[in-house]
């Protein structure tokens, strides 16, 4: 039975993830190649408090939350797909026009490197580098087996090492 | 740590760092959590209502609603004159498609009226069911039933954007998510300054959108799904193709 101390509990634990994990999911969403990661960030979280009693612990949060991202950013990207467009660099306000052109340049070449791969290899990339998550929580954010998170990692490099040259070997 | 890993991370952080961080997510979020309480889903507001309509007459209830004062608008020229004093069709009537219930095949249309409010002017998006034919039938099929109201639309919408431009509405669906006579076909209502509505399916293919009205407080948009609208999303855009809000179902 839900009591009104559990009920403020989980406001205050949902709160407390919200604060410190809300622009990480952002961000996530972001750099998995969605053209709206406050959109989808955003509603991660509201997907997540619906289901926030049946978690079975605590600790079990995050990586639910990580896994809507995920499947959110996967719907949004295939409709993107569809209507053929590619997510633009999201604005930097506050930066000079020149600034802004150099750290397009900047990241230009990870982007485009980012994007010769396939969306699953992306993923794990950006959950094992970005986020730092090992082998298993890849596997429980992606909903894999923990060898092919394995694999899926190994590929990924081998792939990224061909279509993200070093830049000092171009020059 | 391979030489290539420690780019990728280095790379990512900084890629990462261009996201600029959000004004007071939190506040949007409690918006959006008060939205999700209403059933049956989030994006899908309350059902658009049924009213039956027998020949001309649409009966639809005065309701009414707190809003800010709002000095009363007069109704495009081009909407059909009302025979109900306090109320306008400021757009439509719309034909969205015919169903059949056993003997009966009924037409479904839409239309927004514009009616006093308790402190100034409110609009509503119906949907109504009408019965094709010479002689209507003594008892309305389920679908017609459902319920004689139709759904408040906003006359201001959030300054702040994106999100909360757009609002969905289902067809006579009873609160039932992909029910309803025409589980292929949905409503966006969106605020006046978006130009475009792309909608796509569940499995990503795109809707065939319509805009069906366009007024100075709202544009009435009509999706069309090959089969039903479950799990669509949608990006609407200003006329410079500015995503002003999106969303996933």
């Amino acid at each position: 039975m839900r009591t009104a101390a559990t009920e403020a509990g989980t406001q205050e634990g949902f709160a407390a993830l919200f604060d410190e994990s809300f622009e990480t999911m952002k961000r996530l969403a972001f750099l998995l190649g969605a053209d709206d990661p406050e959109n989808i960030a955003q509603e991660s979280f509201v997907r997540l408090h619906a289901r926030w009693h049946t978690l079975a612990g605590p600790d079990k949060a995050l990586p639910y939350l990580r896994r809507i991202v995920v499947n959110l950013c996967r719907t949004r990207l295939r409709h993107l797909r569809v209507v053929r467009r590619v997510p633009d660099d999201p604005p930097a306000p506050g930066i000079s026009a020149e600034a802004e052109v150099l750290t397009r340049l900047e990241h230009g070449s990870l982007r485009t490197a980012l994007a010769a791969l396939s969306e699953r290899q992306r993923r794990v990339l950006v959950l094992r580098y970005w986020l730092d998550l090992d082998h298993a929580e890849i596997a429980e954010t992606l909903g894999i087996a923990v060898g092919t998170a394995k694999a899926t990692v190994h590929q990924a490099l081998a792939r990224l090492r061909k279509v993200w040259p070093d830049e000092e070997d171009t020059r | 740590m391979t030489e290539l890993e420690r780019r990728l991370r280095t790379g990512l952080d900084s890629l990462a760092a261009t996201v600029p961080p959000s004004e007071n997510p939190w506040a949007e979020q409690q918006r959006r959590l008060a939205a999700d309480r209403r059933p049956p889903h989030r994006l899908l507001l309350a059902g658009a209502a049924a009213a039956v309509v027998a020949g001309s007459l649409v009966l639809v209830p005065a309701l009414v609603v707190s809003r800010p004062a709002a000095p009363p608008t007069p109704p495009p020229t081009t909407a059909p004159p009302s025979e109900v004093p306090w109320m306008r069709v400021i757009a439509g009537p719309f034909a969205l498609g015919r169903y059949t219930a056993g003997p009966v095949t009924r037409e479904v249309i839409t239309f927004v009226k514009r009616e006093p409010g308790a402190a100034g002017w409110i609009n509503r998006l119906c949907v109504v069911s009408t019965y094709v034919g010479t002689a209507e039938p003594t008892s309305p099929d389920s679908f017609a039933a459902i319920s004689p109201d139709c759904v408040l639309l906003p006359t201001e919408w959030p300054a702040r954007q994106p999100p909360g431009l757009v609002q969905t509405h289902t067809i006579l669906d009873g609160g039932v998510l992909g029910g309803g006579p025409l589980p292929g076909t949905l409503l966006f209502v969106t605020a006046p300054q978006v130009a475009k509505l792309e909608v796509c399916a569940g499995d990503g293919s795109p809707a065939t959108v319509k805009e069906l009205a366009r007024t100075a407080e709202l544009v009435l948009f009509q999706a069309q799904f090959a089969t039903s609208y479950v799990g669509f999303c949608f990006t609407a855009r200003d006329a410079a193709g500015t995503v002003l809000d999106s969303g996933i179902s």
